[in-house]
């Protein structure tokens, strides 16, 4: 794992779940001691019953939640590194969650764990490329082979919001990322960006400002 | 408030502002319609947002990550050289199109289309799809002008030495590739603000217009032979 640099993690010791709605399959908490009824549906989820397997070791069960896991972690790396590095992000951040799953008790939903590990896993990469990097990606950010093979029509018909987000130059892609998705404060990007909260401010406006013709 | 403050918009809307803030910009957006426009776009991309949805991945990683499993042991990870490297394997491609093109006119017949006309075409295109940041409109619809003029030049000198359905595929494309061009522009002049993610799109458009071009004068020189 990169010689596990550590990164300052945002959710280190928080309590989880002011993610914003749909940003995890589940947010509710499990209840203290729930009455023997709601136990069991809970028990039926499919992610927190192939979780304590793959806590003991099943790599099937594990690979449940992969499959039902990994489009949301790929897009997380997506958009908050970028899509060059997304690949090997969401290996590593399904192998770090394997490491990390005798730690994971249930306190929150696995899909909200496995999307924070991830955020955290792609913050400390970012800390690592920012120190390489002399200035932000070059052009090979917009891939040029993207729109191979499709026809024409307006662009704003042609890719989605979601693509449009990608699309958008790092800085504002990261900002708005982790403020309107991911549910970041300015001070929290800031202080994981290096960047001045009111400069997150202003990509953030810029960023919602260029993604404004996808919500019409 | 007395401007038309989009950070102050977007603060609003995020509720970062103090009462007396607040009072100001609300009185504002009250008053102004187009600062209501902008605002009522925020909220509605910020509320968008919070609904992404994450396609499939098209690689299965599980494979990678199952070989890995058992020894809970660090992955070598690529490294992000490769990503340089390919950046260079493009930059090689630009510049071989640029030659390739220009020497195939240069040897040309006498009839064929006028050679100067070629060559700074090629290099000015060049010069866009290596810059290290996205071009402005303008530059990148500029550029895209003079790769369509030699296209064109390109495809009226195969004319009669490629076969008429290969011809035909050959324009297809490029019309396609104009109309994808033509829309482009206009939803350029209807929101300059999305400049940002319609630009680069431009340069994949005229990436799409350079392979044309060095594909058709690879036809065009084995028609010759
Ligand atoms: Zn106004």
């Amino acid at each position: 794992m990169r010689g596990g640099v550590a990164a300052p993690h945002l959710w280190g010791s928080r309590e989880p779940c002011n993610l914003p709605a749909g940003s995890s399959s589940q947010t509710s908490r499990k209840p203290e001691a729930p009455p023997p009824r709601l136990a069991r549906l809970r028990d039926s989820d499919p992610d927190e019953t192939d979780a304590a397997r793959a806590r003991d070791g099943d790599a099937m069960a594990f690979e449940r939640l992969y499959r039902r896991h990994a489009a949301r972690v790929h897009a997380i790396a997506r958009r908050v590194v970028g899509v060059e590095e997304a690949d090997d992000l969401t290996q590593e951040a399904f192998l770090r969650a394997w490491e990390k799953l005798p730690g994971f008790r249930g306190e929150s939903a696995f899909g909200t764990w496995l999307h924070r590990l991830t955020v955290n896993h792609c913050l400390s990469r970012l800390a690592t490329l920012r120190t390489r990097w002399t200035k932000e990606e070059p052009e090979a950010e917009f891939g040029m082979d993207v729109f191979a093979g499709q026809g024409s029509g307006d662009l704003h018909l042609q890719i989605d919001f979601e693509e449009a987000v990608e699309r958008l130059p790092p800085g504002m892609r990261r900002v708005f990322t982790l403020h309107d998705v991911e549910g970041f404060t300015h001070e929290e990007i800031g202080a994981q960006l290096g960047i001045a909260p009111g400069t997150s401010k202003s990509q953030l406006n810029r960023a919602r400002l260029a993604l404004r013709r996808w919500v019409e | 408030m007395t401007t038309h403050d989009v950070d102050a918009l977007g603060a609003y809307l995020d509720d970062e502002l103090d009462l007396p803030a607040r009072e100001r910009v609300a009185q504002h957006v009250a008053e102004c319609e187009s600062c209501r426009a902008t605002f009522e776009a925020l909220r509605r991309v910020r509320d968008r947002a919070r609904v992404m949805h994450d396609r499939t991945v098209a690689v299965d990683h599980w494979p990678t990550i199952a070989d890995a499993l058992p020894s809970r042991a660090a992955r070598s990870a690529r490294r992000i050289t490769i990503h340089w490297m390919s950046l260079a394997a493009a930059a090689v491609l630009l510049v071989a199109v640029s030659v390739g093109v220009t020497r195939r006119w240069s040897s040309a017949p006498a009839g064929a289309p006028p050679v100067v006309a070629v060559a700074p075409t090629t290099v000015r295109v060049q010069r866009v799809a290596l810059t290290g940041t996205p071009p402005s409109a303008e530059l990148a619809v500029a550029s895209y002008d003079s790769a369509s003029i030699a296209f064109r030049a390109l495809l009226a000198r195969a004319t009669g030495r490629l076969r008429p359905e290969t011809i035909r595929v050959l324009e297809r494309n490029l019309a396609a590739i104009d109309r994808a061009i033509a829309d482009t522009r206009r939803a350029l002049r209807d929101d300059p603000q999305s400049a940002v993610i319609l630009s680069p799109y431009l340069q994949d458009q005229m990436h799409r217009e350079l392979t044309l071009l060095r594909e058709t004068a690879a036809l065009v020189a084995a028609a010759d032979d």
